[in-house]
């Protein structure tokens, strides 16, 4: 299908977070507690709106991108994650970026973050 | 909100070490009955345990930190009545940097907003609604004790209890408006992965329509104030001993 023109596209907002759990925690399983937990809070309508996406996981690091309007909900979303299959974690939004490479080279410049074209 | 210093007003010392890394300049602890039970609890609240209705405590192990974090001790009162409330509130004054009253039931919430010695009204909520009424915020507003918002109630549960418990905070932040009562929002961590960011906690906030300005004087102004006035040379408000 043909792309949008860039004055239709949506204007994202990328997330850097860190997970700290008690183990390693597997990617679909933290996409599954993203979903679960945003169609708990914001209900199926707010959560179709702020578009939450998953881009990038490794080693207690992502990237999470959502549409520019609807960041604070997105917080609030990542902040009611209590667990994740039974074990405790807490996820710590560290910043929020404009581009994917801005939101790496900022907030986790440390990690080998792999972005999912 | 960048460059702002923000308090946890309600931890447990487990998550003290994570709230540093995450941004916090202090916090204040309490240790749960539980625990305090298991790790021998000190000789101060031995007196204040014998006396009444069990009580949360402090003073135990509190992480060695930096100068740029500091962590004061509070205990938290668990009463049956009022008048055994007043006898803990009065012993457990000269003791800690904080003193929480755990609420509960109207009779509680009203006896612990008239103390002037009470610095936090914890947990206000009853079964039915959010525990405070225009009575309670009148005497709170005029005792100087504010009124917490614990924000796990927000991360933990889910469904219906989710529900009322940010219609609960919705009332409890109009009243709190209105009669311009202090506020004091906490994460209540018990554990490290309890802990938010400060922003996140903002966030929370903004979900039971609490602005951003008044959830950071929440975090920052509120604190200093109530460590202000429990330091040791404050008289009131204007009127300070230099010595």
């Amino acid at each position: 299908m043909k792309i949008l023109p860039p004055t239709l596209r949506p204007n994202w907002r990328y997330l850097a977070i860190r997970l700290v759990s008690e183990s390693h925690i597997r990617r679909s399983a933290f996409i599954d507690s993203v979903n679960n937990s945003a169609t708990s809070l914001l209900g199926d309508v707010t959560a179709s709106m702020c578009n939450i996406s998953l881009l990038g996981f490794d080693d207690g690091m992502a990237i999470v991108r959502c549409e520019r309007e609807w960041t604070e909900e997105t917080r609030c979303v990542l902040a009611t994650i209590h667990s994740i299959k039974g074990q405790r974690v807490g996820i710590h939004v560290l910043g929020i970026a404009g581009t994917v490479k801005s939101a790496i080279e900022r907030y986790i410049p440390q990690s080998d973050l792999v972005i999912d074209k | 909100m960048k460059g702002k210093t923000f308090f946890d007003f309600h931890v447990s010392s487990d998550a003290v070490s994570t709230l540093k890394q995450c941004g916090y300049s202090g916090c204040v602890v309490f240790e749960d009955t539980n625990k305090s039970d298991r790790a021998g609890i000190t000789s101060t609240s031995e007196s204040l345990d014998t006396m009444d209705a069990p009580c949360i405590t402090s003073c135990t192990s509190v992480p060695d930190l930096d100068l740029d974090f500091s962590v004061s001790t509070g205990i938290e009162i668990h009463a049956k009545n009022e008048s055994a409330l007043i006898k803990l509130v009065d012993n457990a004054r000269k003791r800690v940097d904080v003193v929480a009253v755990y609420g509960g039931s109207e009779s509680l919430n009203r006896a612990a907003c008239k103390d002037s010695n009470v610095d936090v009204l914890v947990h206000p909520e009853t079964e039915k609604d959010g525990g405070i009424n225009h009575v309670i915020a009148k005497e709170a507003r005029e005792h100087g004790v504010a009124i917490e918002f614990d924000l796990s109630r927000l991360i933990v549960l889910r469904g219906p209890s989710r529900m009322k418990a940010i219609s609960d905070f919705r009332v409890n932040l109009m009243l709190a408006r209105k009669y311009d009562v202090d506020i004091v929002l906490v994460s209540n961590a018990k554990t490290p992965y309890d802990v938010r960011m400060p922003r996140e906690l903002v966030a929370l906030a903004g979900l039971f329509g609490m602005h951003p300005d008044e959830a950071c004087r929440a975090m920052y102004d509120v604190p200093l104030r109530i460590f202000k006035e429990q330091s040791s040379g404050y008289i009131s408000d204007g009127v300070e001993i230099i010595e």
